[in-house]
């Protein structure tokens, strides 16, 4: 695909992300028209319609997109440094984490439950540190860090099973961290997961050749100078950073790591200089999309953004692959990454 | 069916159709399966709806939660109850006990000390429960991993009770068919029937005040989770003649992730929080604080009025069974203080 070919597909999925934006600003359980917004915004500070959009749609729409776009910054890192296509932030064990971490909290230590932001964000960086050490043998091989992050993962869903089994009388109170939910967002979550979105959307833009150059492989990496442990590392680093944010926030929110950059890489291709803003405003647009749908499609009553983004993702991913864009039509130039060309 | 069960229907419909669609395979068979459940609810309920109870000289027959009618042996000598709602009410009405289900509620029940117990909620040992060698065992019908135990019980010839147990008729039935069962209809006269009647007076009062708007939820900070009127409390509020503004237009509906925009429009009277029990009173403390510092929780009526209210546990996170009226009273005085706080 030529680059101004490539450009302009960022170009639209950045009119894209701005569309939906107001769309999603624009759509909520209140009927409010464009005009009304802005007038409530501007001249009716303190009314009733006013604390709706500034205090309960805005704040949500805006951690919408954050959280699409450090899930999905994730799982694109997550992909090219593994050199698998099924890696995602559950990889690395940010999901079995945060969920443990959380899951303690809520079930035994209810009273602190306003600690569990807190609790999940440190599970999430916790459990990604423990996969790095287990997959550590003098270097850090991606199947090996794959496997580990698998068994350990299953360690900790096992941990979780039995807390709800012991105490299934407050399973109920922990179902929302679990399915992952916007529901209760303010302007302090969003807060607490922008300067993760800034600081590593600004240090990611710096680094796209050296995970390009990754994943040329590890022998071909050194012959070209990049220090590939160390490489390595930042990158799991950043990814970890991003999606425990996004996960402390707002629970368990599977799928966006996964999807959305295989989405992206689909329609744009798999060089990380057009890949990660790609995700960025792709992760963003999916996101507040899928959560203005579950607000309105019942509203008032709110449905798991979850659901919607899988069935509406999957599908679309599913033709995409059908249709055979991307991974197909490019053959590799360097032989050893033919399954991300 | 109603408008919302269209509605997720079609939602699954269209996520079935989308991914056949692809795939090339269609997947009628699992629609149908979900119609099928969905006409089953319907018929249940026509059934919970009436008591249905026939006493015989020794055996008493009824309707259970799955439908199926069922006789039962008077006068049981060894009986294990696995839903924890229902042990009260089985001693309270001549009942006695030989093993039953842990009790996470902290409240101390009379009858049961002794009592050998056979698990926690969920985590139930059926073995533990054969090894009793009860001749009765009584279970909810609606928790999925009690049910799956009824046909080994069966099979070691053990009588099963299971039926549901969500709102105040279902109380009055279990009271009716416990009481039955132990030859102590007397017992139904007191802990029903009089509790049926104080229930209507506190209604009656209620009638001419102005309703309330009531917004009932599920305390959690992460979530707005809330509960409409076909819920256990949900019952007493709507009884109260409270408007829960979390009911659709047409129906009464059950748990609901519910919209904080709706929530701050509808800016209801009262904020009723339930919780589920334990280190309660510091969960409440801190929830409250957070509403109260909180700029959209903060801006509601209810909390500026201080009528942001923490339910009492006993009567309200676990059934209020023979305090079903203290439970209306206490609902009542919440919201019409001016009738009942004279």
């Amino acid at each position: 695909m030529k680059s101004t070919k490539k450009k302009s597909l960022i170009l639209a999925f950045f009119i894209l992300m701005v569309a939906t934006f107001f769309i999603s600003v624009g759509n909520g359980a209140v009927n409010l028209s464009p005009m009304e917004i802005i007038e409530t915004l501007l001249y009716n500070k303190g009314s009733t319609d006013y604390q709706i959009i500034w205090n309960v749609r805005l704040p949500r729409t805006i951690a919408a997109a954050l959280v699409g776009i450090n899930l999905s910054l994730s799982g694109a890192i997550l992909q090219g440094i593994m050199k698998n296509p099924l890696a995602s932030p559950s990889t690395i064990g940010v999901s079995a984490g945060a969920g443990m971490a959380g899951l303690i909290i809520l079930i035994l230590f209810p009273g602190y439950f306003y600690l569990v932001p807190f609790a999940a964000f440190i599970g999430a960086l916790g459990a990604t540190m423990l996969i790095y050490l287990l997959a550590w043998n003098g270097g850090v091989m991606p199947t090996r860090m794959i496997l580990a992050g698998t068994a350990v993962s299953s360690l900790f869903g096992a941990g979780n099973n039995a807390l709800m089994t012991f105490y299934p009388d407050r399973v109920s109170g922990v179902l929302n961290f679990m399915v992952g939910g916007l529901s209760a967002i303010t302007w302090n979550e969003v807060s607490l997961i922008l300067p993760y979105t800034i600081m590593c959307s600004i240090i990611l833009m710096f680094l796209p050749t050296k995970l390009n150059i990754l994943l040329l492989g590890d022998e071909v990496a050194i012959g070209l100078g990049l220090d590939v442990e160390r490489t390595r590392f930042i990158f799991i680093v950043l990814s970890s950073l991003l999606a425990g944010s996004a996960v402390s926030v707002v629970g368990l929110l599977g799928f966006v790591g996964l999807m959305v950059p295989h989405i992206t890489r689909l329609l744009i291709g798999s060089d990380y200089q057009y890949l990660f803003p790609g995700t960025i405003l792709f992760g963003a647009t999916m996101v507040m999309l899928c959560d203005t749908i579950s607000r309105v499609l019942f509203q008032p009553m709110e449905i798991p953004v979850g659901i919607v983004m899988s069935s509406l993702g999957a599908p679309f991913f599913l033709y995409l692959l059908k249709k055979g864009v991307g991974y197909h039509r490019h053959k590799s130039k360097q032989g050893n990454n033919k399954i991300w060309r | 069916m109603n408008k919302k069960n269209i509605k997720v229907l079609m939602l699954i419909l269209a996520m079935v159709m989308s991914v056949s669609f692809l795939s090339g395979c269609t997947s009628k068979a699992e629609l149908a399966t979900k119609e099928e459940v969905l006409e089953q609810d319907k018929e249940e309920k026509v059934v919970e709806d009436e008591y249905g109870i026939i006493v015989n000289e020794d055996t008493v027959t009824f309707i259970d939660g799955t439908g199926e009618e069922v006789t039962i042996n008077k006068n049981p000598e060894r009986t294990v109850i696995l839903f924890s709602s229902f042990i009260d009410i089985w001693t309270k009405n001549g009942g006695t006990l030989v093993g039953m289900v842990e009790d996470t509620s902290g409240r101390s029940i009379p009858g049961t000390e002794g009592v050998e117990t056979v698990g926690k909620t969920g985590a139930i040992s059926l073995e533990k429960v054969i090894s009793l060698k009860p001749d009765l065992v009584i279970l909810s019908s609606n928790t999925s991993s009690l049910m799956k135990m009824v046909p080994q019980l069966k099979q070691n010839d053990i009588q099963v009770i299971a039926f549901d147990y969500k709102f105040k008729d279902d109380y009055y039935k279990a009271v009716k068919l416990f009481s039955a069962i132990n030859e102590r209809e007397d017992l139904y006269e007191e802990n029903a029937v009089a509790i049926e009647k104080e229930i209507q007076e506190i209604i009656e009062k209620t009638k001419d005040s102005n309703p309330p708007k009531v917004f009932l939820m599920y305390a959690s900070a992460r979530d707005v989770r809330a509960r409409g009127s076909n819920t256990t409390v949900g019952e007493i509020i709507r009884d109260l003649n409270a408007i829960n503004i979390v009911d659709g237009p047409n129906e009464y509906l059950e748990d609901q992730t519910f919209s904080m925009e709706k929530l701050i429009k509808e800016d209801p009277d009262f904020i009723l929080v339930q919780n589920h029990g334990s280190d309660q009173e510091r969960v409440m403390k801190k929830i409250k604080e957070e509403a109260e510092s909180n700029p959209a929780w903060g801006s509601l009526s209810a909390v500026k009025n201080d009528r942001y209210i923490i339910l009492h546990k006993d009567l309200f996170t676990y059934k209020a069974n023979h305090r079903y009226a203290e439970a209306y009273e206490y609902m009542a005085k919440i919201l019409y203080p001016e009738v009942f706080n004279k």
